[in-house]
């Protein structure tokens, strides 16, 4: 594999992935300090249990009508979600947790009378970022931006239930284009890496995201190991040493 | 700063990646599955260079994107899976990839196997709720040695249409091959009596085709519904099944998940034969026939024949 080739390979995946951590970045310090981290993985499971609810009664439907069922299944939540907090804030957690679960269990008894929405689902939650096509970037592109534009721009968009909205429909995007572990991952680990720093954390934040994604292709692709595993120990590696830096310099 | 890391990325990418072109091979094969790689082989000699993308402990249906995987296709002159729909999950985004024209569906480059036998298990029924069932049918097609043969003749036609100044080779081989193979098949049709009517119990419909060609007995598979976990009343209508009926063994491929047989096992003591499904990634020439003798020893031997 010559060079040239390798970047070819390389640069959708360093695409979608530095797109995802851009914009994680910061919705993950929001994330964090609202002390909801499974709010992710709950509106990406929900997301793909109505992807494989409407699957029972229509087979292979088109890309269009997929990722409108996707949104509005993340619409959805995120009023839900948005409720809860106002109404029970103190057992919010608890609550997004357990939607997880429930609905995960539901997919997976969904699945049992229905395996190839099965399949549907296992790729939508795994995703493999080193197959993504650049159509498939573009097509998630303007989503990407605009978040990311409105949420420097536009300081009430980290708020009330502008922040649920823009929250889940980007992470049933980047579930798709990264799989549930990264998002995970690229969210939540960048934001514990500049927890400690008082005050404004974006910056950093973004640094230690995007530089865990960058490095974690690269050693992907040097070594021909899976992506997404890749990337979630990289941007572990990045955020302990982030936070050790951070920490050693506080001391002296 | 930039320029450092910029230089460093290069290095790092180079010292990884870049492979010596083997020496005389013209062909590049692609093989989603170790047997279709193996037999490539056999037909190609030393005029092909094939390459697995799949191991003989791996499940076929489900494999991860390596970086490797798409530098691989891209230069891939010949496409050689098993097709029904066995490499859905991965195949097609694949060729999406980036992978060149002449290994897309149509084209002489692209050569699915059970497009070109008899496949079993093929049904109109679109219902879901028959379970994980490729209306495509049942693609384990190497597991019959029969097929081989005619899979060896496409595989040679494909080649000398590929690569034409070596048409010859390939004709010579193949011939060869499926001389060699017939002598093979007769000298198995001893074995293949004493096996038959063997009652065996399978996992998954993997072994369809090899119950065929042996004509054993499958009362019935541990699966409810292929590529679903058994539910509790299967299980205990399998336990039924096997208290009323004498089976001899309960057949495993390296990939199935251990449990249902194991609990099979412990209830009713019927042995469990792991036999394998494929020959190994690199397998050399004689690895497809080593495969056969292996597996119908241990069902010889599961049957109290040896």
């Amino acid at each position: 594999m010559g060079f040239g080739e390798t970047v070819e390979i390389a640069a959708p995946a360093l695409a979608a992935g530095i797109m995802v951590a851009l914009i994680h970045a910061p919705m993950g310090i929001e994330v964090l300090r609202r002390g909801i981290v499974f709010i992710d993985l709950a509106v990406a499971q929900i997301a793909g249990l109505c992807v494989v609810l409407v699957n029972l009664w229509q087979p292979e439907p088109g890309w269009l009508q997929t990722q409108g069922i996707a949104a509005s299944a993340a619409i959805a939540a995120a009023i839900f979600f948005r409720w809860v907090e106002r109404k029970f804030p103190r057992e919010q957690e608890a609550i997004i947790g357990s939607c997880f679960i429930l609905a995960a269990s539901l997919a997976l008894l969904a699945l049992a009378g229905h395996p190839q929405g099965g399949e549907e689902i296992q790729h939508i939650l795994s995703g493999q970022i080193l197959f993504v096509s650049w159509a498939t970037i573009l097509s998630f592109l303007p989503l990407f931006a605009t978040a990311f534009g409105l949420w420097f721009m536009v300081p009430g968009i980290r708020t009330g239930l502008p922040f649920f909205l823009t929250f889940a429909l980007v992470v049933t995007a980047s579930v798709q284009l990264v799989g549930v572990y990264v998002v995970f991952a690229s969210l939540i680990l960048p934001a514990l890496a500049v927890n400690a720093i008082a005050g404004r954390k974006e910056g950093a934040a973004i640094l230690c995201g995007a530089g865990a994604t960058f490095a974690g292709i690269v050693f992907s692709v040097a070594t021909d190991q899976p992506a997404g595993p890749v990337l979630v120990f990289t941007l572990a590696v990045a955020a302990i040493v982030f936070r050790a830096t951070l920490a050693i310099r506080k001391i002296r | 700063m930039n320029k450092t890391l910029v230089s460093l990325t290069t290095v790092v990418l180079a010292a990884g990646l870049i492979a010596p072109p083997p020496a005389h091979a013209e062909i590049r094969v692609f093989a989603c599955e170790p047997e279709w790689a193996a037999l490539a082989r056999e037909i190609g000699g030393d005029k092909i260079d094939a390459f697995s993308a799949t191991h003989a402990g791996q499940d076929p249906h489900h494999i991860r994107a390596k970086p490797s995987l798409i530098a691989k296709i891209r230069r891939t002159d010949l496409l050689f899976c098993s097709g029904a729909g066995l490499e859905v999950g991965w195949l097609p985004l694949l060729l999406q990839r980036g992978a060149p024209a002449r290994i897309q569906p149509g084209k002489p480059g692209y050569l699915m196997a059970t497009d070109h036998i008899e496949v079993l298990e093929q049904t109109t029924v679109t219902d879901r709720s028959f379970g994980d069932v490729h209306p495509e049918g049942n693609p384990h097609a190497h597991l019959d040695p029969r097929n081989l043969p005619l899979l060896a003749t496409v595989l040679q036609q494909r080649l000398a249409t590929l690569d034409k100044i070596n048409a010859e080779y390939y004709r010579d081989r193949a011939a060869n091959f499926t001389a060699a193979w017939g002598r093979r098949l007769a000298a198995w049709e001893v074995r293949r009596s004493a096996l038959k009517g063997m009652p065996v119990i399978v996992h998954h419909r993997t072994w369809s085709y090899m119950v065929r060609w042996l004509g054993l007995r499958e009362i019935a598979s541990l699966e409810s519904k292929p590529g679903i976990p058994p539910t509790p009343s299967h299980l205990s209508a399998l336990l039924q099944t096997v208290r009323t009926q004498p089976v001899k063994a309960i057949l495993l491929t390296p990939y199935d998940p251990t449990g249902p047989a194991d609990w099979l096992h412990g209830k009713t003591g019927i042995p469990i034969v792991t036999l394998p499904y494929t020959v190994s990634r690199d397998a050399g020439p004689g690895a497809l026939a080593r495969l056969f003798e292996n597996m119908l020893s241990q069902l010889e031997r599961a049957h109290g024949i040896r």
